[in-house]
């Protein structure tokens, strides 16, 4: 089966959020080919789950004070922090169509198979841990993943570190070690790249690209052709980023809180 | 950071976090809110879920009833979180 790749490299945060929601919906409608999707965020920025509060995740005046954005996503799950030295990638397939698995630990199998195939490509080993959805490498921390399914599409997102600014994230999360190994103290600790495995010996990034779609084929049993977005994926996706770069989408959550919070009480 | 006039409860589930916030009026749950990092599919029941709770008896059957008939009546998947862990999160929160 053939499924399309897109590859944008660095876009803006906001916009990558809304642009993998309306791939999402095209695929779900069946309007595009199943969807292998690969960005890198142009600025930092943290990627919030559904459920959270911006304000008990992330040190929201220093990320303002340093042009870090604050991503609320569609999908779930908890908040991972994000720079340019990360591939970031969006598995999006038909939820019918039987590409990936209706089960969902059975999903996070096969997708992020792709990642351990990758990493058994640059001769390291690569171990999925279910309980964290994530992909290890030397007892660390090389892909964290959240999974949604909506409008009738599955995704599969995540990371893949290739450098990593570890100390920022210990700045911008309030809880930076919540999704790492137990026992973990700081970011660098729990977690591991590519350029660490390598040893310093440099890689090129659009060769670590092609190992990581080849990765996903294989672990998909399909081939992605590179392809282009839809006019009506563009249209859809700018309309879906004024949302995303809203302050009541962001702040969803806290302000929920805040009007109960300023309800007055009745006795 | 907790609502003024809530109980918190936590449970950490094998799907994520769930943290509940109630507020009861007597032995019935009069609001009720959630955040975590968990994932339900579709996301958006949670708003659901909580409705569903308001006004019910601040008993475990009860809760539980609630919040089952919900992932039924939406098809909720939820990996790793069932409405069990709903309920251990919110009775936290009710007893503590």
């Amino acid at each position: 089966m053939t499924w399309r790749f897109i590859d944008t490299d660095k876009i803006d945060g906001y916009y990558s959020a809304a642009l993998f929601e309306s791939i999402a919906k095209h695929v779900g409608n069946s309007e595009v080919d199943d969807t292998i999707f690969f960005w890198r965020t142009k600025t930092p920025a943290v990627y919030l789950g559904y459920h959270q509060y911006v304000e008990d995740e992330v040190h929201k005046e220093y990320c303002a004070a340093n042009s870090i954005q604050v991503v609320r996503r569609v999908l779930g799950g908890g908040c991972g922090y994000c720079d340019e030295d990360q591939i970031l990638f969006s598995v999006i397939a038909s939820e019918g169509g039987g590409m990936v698995p209706t089960d969902i630990q059975g999903a996070y199998s096969r997708v992020l198979g792709g990642l351990i195939n990758t990493l058994r490509a640059f001769g390291f080993d690569g171990k999925l841990e279910p309980k964290r959805n994530a992909v290890y490498s030397m007892g660390r921390k090389i892909s964290g993943n959240a999974q949604g399914r909506f409008a009738g599409a599955v995704l599969v997102n995540g990371s893949f570190l290739l450098d990593f600014g570890f100390d920022e994230m210990d700045r911008v999360l309030k809880n930076p070690t919540m999704n790492l190994a137990e026992g973990v103290e700081c970011a660098r600790d729990g977690m591991i790249t590519l350029s660490e495995l390598l040893d310093g010996a440099g890689y090129d990034i659009d060769y670590v690209k092609g190992v990581l779609k080849r990765g996903f084929e294989d672990a998909l049993g399909v081939e992605a052709r590179r392809g282009v977005l839809t006019d009506s994926e563009i249209e859809l996706a700018q309309r879906l980023n004024e949302k995303h770069r809203s302050r009541d989408w962001i702040y969803r959550m806290d302000d929920k809180r805040r009007r109960r919070r300023n309800k007055p009480q009745v006795h | 950071m907790s609502y003024e006039g809530y109980k918190e409860g936590r449970h950490k589930s094998k799907g994520g976090l769930i943290r509940s916030f109630v507020k009861l009026e007597g032995n019935q749950i009069e609001d009720i809110a959630f955040s975590g990092d968990f994932f339900l599919f579709p996301e958006t029941a949670i708003e659901q879920i909580a409705q569903s709770l308001k006004g019910a008896n601040a008993t475990s059957d009860s809760v539980l009833f609630a919040v089952r008939s919900v992932y039924e009546s939406e098809g909720i998947t939820a990996p790793g979180t069932a409405p069990e862990d709903f309920t251990t999160s919110i009775m936290q929160a009710v007893e503590s």
